[in-house]
């Protein structure tokens, strides 16, 4: 219980501090404005259009190729709502193999994400959709696990063996996000997220934690630290009568 | 974006394919896995009522264990680590207070075993929770368990031995 306090608290620390900083950097863009004196304040550039991006990571298969004993994929969506704020969902597979000489099982797992993405960069147009942005997500996974096989090693006394019974059980999560996302050709898009994450449900690994779940990380691990680099296409639709609404405002 | 926001992309993207890179595969084991049992032995005064707690000149303690009788020789201490049979209920040990011929004391344990996953580092351990010990009493006059579970504690007492004056 007080590990999860601790989680939520510095969850909600992480909210605070990212709420600053982007406080922050408003409040210097109207001050870089407001010393041009004659100027009035730049309107705020409105997107174009709407937006669904949908994208594939690339870290984890690469990372794949270098972790004997675990793998994992992951897939993400986002849509534009308005104000910058993007819904996003995020799902994957993966597993893990542990062959110790103490300790043998597998696990599989799927997992999914859900929460937004809030971009912090000024659009310089309205086809402007690079982003760098902080968000928050849920996350939940459903793990199964086989038997594990196991060896309490002791010099004294001898060996024992045993074997703990295989189950199904779920993991839930919170996750703060922060990253970038750049377009480098026409709705082709490259970009990176670092995500924090907690552990919510700590205490139902207290049998055997795993040691992978795709999606969140060690399983054994309370808080831990994540990296995506995704590559994604942008759909976009509605950019006409953008267009139009555009050039009948014009004189 | 510019070109420097560009560059910063992949800088730290570089930057955590290293740092995830140095990633072992399994993380080495820092955690006891042994359960302690930890005896204290106490003497008492010849002809007087209050206990003392002197070190033993040379305690015995030996183990019967399935690939035989194994013994330890303990200089002049007064607390001790043993350890239980994580492969039985019960576990036996002989105990003297020194190596001049003192007779042996044999000390039986009743105890459950409690798998305990400690990470997938170390993998599994077996704790206990004492549930009695029996003793003959040619040196011992008494054993009092102060603290039933045995984990990998090494700082929880978990019985005392009282020894009869002039053992």
């Amino acid at each position: 219980m007080r590990a999860t306090c601790r989680y939520i608290y510095i969850l909600a620390l992480n909210v605070v501090l990212v709420c600053c900083a982007a406080n922050a950097k408003a409040q210097q863009d109207t001050a870089a404005v407001d010393t041009t004196g004659e100027e009035k304040k730049a309107p705020k550039v409105q997107a174009a259009g709407r937006q669904l991006c949908v994208g594939v990571d690339i870290f984890h298969p690469v990372l794949n190729n270098y972790l004997a004993n675990s793998y994992g994929y992951e897939l993400t969506a986002d849509y534009f709502l308005k104000n910058e704020f993007y819904a996003v969902a995020e799902g994957g597979w993966g597993g893990s193999k542990v062959d110790y000489t103490d300790l043998q099982y597998t696990t599989t797992n799927t997992f999914l994400r859900a929460g937004f993405n809030k971009s912090m960069l000024l659009r310089d147009h309205p086809r402007d959709w690079d982003l760098m942005f902080f968000g928050m997500r849920a996350g939940f996974a459903n793990i199964t696990r086989s038997n594990a096989a196991y060896i309490v090693q002791d010099s004294l006394w001898g060996n024992t063996t045993g074997i703990q019974p295989g189950k199904n059980f779920n993991a839930y999560w919170l996750e703060v996000n922060a990253g970038m996302r750049i377009e480098l050709l026409h709705g082709l898009c490259a970009g990176w997220t670092i995500r924090g994450k907690f552990l919510m449900n700590g205490k139902a690994f207290k049998d055997l934690a795993p040691l992978y779940i795709a999606g969140y990380g060690r399983g054994d691990k309370g808080g831990i630290f994540d990296f995506n680099f995704y590559i994604s296409y942008a759909i976009r639709w509605q950019t006409e009568s953008f267009n139009q609404a555009k050039s009948g405002s014009q004189p | 974006m510019t070109k420097v926001d560009k560059y910063l992309c992949v800088a730290l993207f570089c930057i955590a394919c290293l740092a995830t890179a140095c990633t072992q595969e399994r993380q080495p084991c820092l955690t006891p896995m042994r359960a302690n049992l930890n005896v204290r032995t106490i003497q008492f005064k010849k002809g007087a009522a209050e206990t003392v707690d002197t070190a033993l000149p040379a305690a015995i303690f030996r183990a019967f264990t399935p690939s035989g009788v194994q013994g330890f020789i303990f200089d002049r201490a007064s607390t001790f680590v043993l350890s239980l049979s994580p492969d039985s209920d019960t576990s036996k040990w002989a105990f003297t207070t020194d190596t001049s011929g003192t007779p042996f004391d044999t000390l039986t344990f009743y105890y459950r075993r409690d798998k305990q996953f400690i990470s997938n580092a170390c993998g599994y351990a077996c704790f206990f929770k004492l549930d009695s010990v029996h003793t003959t009493r040619k040196i011992i006059d008494s054993i009092h368990i102060i603290n039933a579970n045995v984990t990998n504690n090494a700082n929880a007492g978990n019985l005392q031995i009282y020894i009869h004056p002039g053992a």
